[in-house]
């Protein structure tokens, strides 16, 4: 019985790790980045108001409500990721922070947060102009 | 050399060297209890034979610092004083999960809401088990040995020769029993497997993960590196809660001495019982602790450390081997396995040169009940110097918090230097050299929010950002790296081009990777 036991283990382990032959390049591992991810602070200001004039226009359009509630969790890295100082970031992760509680709750719809949205764009091109103009710049 | 032979024997001294700290703890803390607390003491310790004793036997599991091959000597008492099985099972499947060391490194790793909820649900799973797998052993409440035991200065040596000999002896042999897991499983998953067995939402991840992790020897601060790592990546939580309870909680020798302590059938029942109740655990979280904002990556690495460590087309050499061993071997393991390699040796000598003066020993130690207080020998309550020995050890391990997590000045200055070899080595095209210093200036990163947390009592969504920048650009570097590696090695006109624009991506990535260092020093720079 014992034996029976440790020789199902020993073929059922492979089986379920979901191994055969290892990988044939590290290539197939690459963390693959979302095509709507902003490059910098402007962008992610620019891809924040596309997707709103779309869900304005298309309430229904969940393509762009989900990619909106991406652009809101990733902006605080966005920011991070600059010459911004901690007290020119707070606000931005702030209101990211909010609207983030604000979309996981299923009975805020996007059109009531909308001002919230264009808050976040205004603040992050606020930020973007600040930076450019003290030469600093982001991060790239 | 087999490929296959030589990766399992790497898992397992690795596996070996990583267990001898807390395995020694744990021989300390059952020698306290077999001779400073006593039976009576360690019953009451762990909360006595009514139900209480599993919830507290699980607490106390949480604040002593050892694995789940360390508490083997420890349960291996519990049984001899006729501890309550479930107790026993309680304590042998939560003291692995957390420490104070362990619980301090998790909460930066992942939400404190996710380990708070984690150390919770082992608590449900731990008291339902232990109440139901009660019933299917033949213990009876009240069936303790006598008082009485060894006093005076040569208890001590009474201790340091039931350690020794417990390590040339029944802990020993379960801990090869342990490590013959890690082995097995070094050998079984080749390299690369299990990477991608544990995605969000995938229904089989949390399965798949129970079914693979009995095998598992891990240790608490591994174990959380690991579901930060899987949180990180956006793998299922419910595999990480399988991963967790019976990767770390539970191991080979712990199957294998409750079916020697128990029988075979409690112990198919105590397995079959405990895998249940951590896969419905395991369904109930996943979903609802998906971390929001973090895009699933479609593979993790948390698992490497259990497959094997070369590829199949790997050449293999003795100093290949052996340098891939000594790896991920840190100092604290070296101390440990050194202390345990003289432990080991003392146990030799003891059951067998010099056995029958061992026996004349103990025999000739005075006996509590016997001893009288004369003069400045006084007799000191047993209960007393064991609960003085164990807050101790507790003590102790939240201290060690402030050592291994040191302030955030020091770590900001191991980082410059971790640092400036990750750059110059991509700068230089020296790749195996990032290579190297790239998880060690991870693990500093780590260290520097803990550093700070638990000296100011606070960590800010900045400086946990900026470390995290970090340790995403460090990730995205060492894909870079070994990318430049392969494209290398290729030799083609298609493989020149990968490497440039592997080197490309090198060195924007060194330039971000050099602004996040200053801003790390500000955002961590001392409270005023």
């Amino acid at each position: 019985m014992q034996r029976l036991a440790l020789g199902f283990t020993l073929g059922f382990l492979p089986a379920m790790a979901g191994c055969g032959p290892s990988q044939e390049s590290l290539h197939e591992l690459d963390h693959v980045t979302p095509a709507h991810w902003p490059v910098d602070m402007a962008d992610a200001a620019s891809k924040i108001q596309e997707r709103l004039a779309i869900v304005r226009s298309d309430p229904s359009n969940e393509i762009a409500s989900e990619e909106m509630r991406d652009l809101v969790d990733w902006v605080p890295e966005i920011a991070a990721d600059t010459n911004l100082s901690e007290e020119q970031w707070i606000p931005i992760q702030a209101l990211s922070e909010t609207l983030g509680r604000h979309l996981m709750s299923k009975d805020i719809k996007m059109s009531d947060v909308e001002d919230d949205f264009l808050r976040l764009s205004e603040l992050l091109v606020a930020a973007n102009s600040q930076l450019a103009s003290e030469g600093l710049g982001k991060s790239d | 050399m087999d490929v296959l032979i030589a990766g399992g024997m790497v898992r397992a001294l690795q596996g070996l060297a990583a267990a001898s700290p807390t395995l020694l703890v744990g021989m300390l803390v059952a020698a306290v209890l077999r001779y400073y607390l006593g039976p009576q003491g360690t019953v009451r310790f762990f909360g006595g034979d009514s139900l209480r004793s599993l919830p507290q036997s699980w607490l106390i599991g949480m604040l002593l610092p050892v694995c789940s091959i360390g508490v083997i000597p420890i349960i291996r008492e519990m049984k001899r004083v006729g501890i309550r099985p479930g107790a026993i099972t309680a304590f042998a499947v939560s003291a692995p999960l957390f420490n104070p060391l362990s619980l301090m490194y998790g909460l930066t790793l992942s939400r404190p809401l996710v380990i708070i909820g984690f150390a919770l649900a082992s608590l449900l799973v731990v008291t339902a088990m232990g109440i139901i797998w009660d019933r299917t052993t033949s213990w009876q409440s009240g069936d303790h040995p006598r008082e009485g035991g060894p006093i005076g200065l040569k208890r001590l040596g009474v201790c340091a020769i039931f350690m020794s000999r417990e390590l040339y002896g029944p802990t020993g042999g379960l801990t090869l029993v342990a490590i013959a897991g890690l082995f097995l499983l070094g050998v079984v998953l080749p390299h690369g497997a299990l990477q991608s067995s544990v995605e969000q939402l995938d229904p089989w991840a949390p399965l798949k993960m129970a079914l693979v992790a009995f095998p598992i020897y891990a240790t608490p601060m591994l174990t959380m590196s690991q579901l930060g790592m899987m949180f990180a990546h956006g793998n299922s939580p419910g595999a990480a809660f399988c991963l967790l309870l019976l990767g770390t909680g539970v191991n080979l020798a712990t199957i294998w001495w409750i079916a020697r302590s128990y029988g075979w059938k409690p112990m198919a029942i105590w397995c079959m019982t405990l895998f249940l109740l951590v896969l419905a655990c395991a369904y109930a979280v996943d979903r609802p602790l998906i971390p929001p904002g973090i895009e699933p990556a479609g593979h993790t690495h948390a698992f490497d450390i259990y497959t094997n460590p070369f590829q199949q087309s790997s050449p293999l050499s003795f100093s290949l081997v052996v340098d891939t061993t000594l790896k991920s071997i840190g100092w604290a393991d070296f101390i440990g396995l050194g202390i345990a390699a003289i432990v080991l040796v003392f146990g030799v000598v003891f059951r067998t040169m010099v056995s029958v003066r061992v026996a004349a020993f103990e025999t000739s130690t005075p006996d509590s009940s016997q001893a009288t207080a004369t003069g400045l020998n006084r007799h000191v309550s047993s209960r007393l110097v064991g609960t003085i020995c164990l807050g101790g050890l507790v003590a102790f391990s939240i201290v060690s918090c402030y050592a291994y997590y040191p302030a955030p000045n020091e770590v900001l200055e191991e980082m410059r230097l971790a640092r400036t070899e990750v750059l110059s080595g991509a700068a230089s095209g020296d790749f195996k050299r990032t290579l190297h210093w790239i998880p060690i200036l991870d693990e500093w990163s780590r260290k520097l929010e803990v550093g700070h947390a638990i000296r100011y009592f606070q960590l800010r969504p900045y400086q946990q950002m900026q470390a995290f920048l970090l340790r995403k650009k460090l990730e995205l570097l060492e894909h870079a790296v070994e990318h430049a590696l392969e494209a290398a090695s290729k030799d083609t006109e298609l493989g020149k081009i990968q490497l440039e624009e592997e080197r490309q991506e090198i060195k924007v990535l060194q330039a971000e990777i050099s602004k996040n260092g200053r801003r790390l020093i500000d955002a961590f720079a001392p409270v005023k």
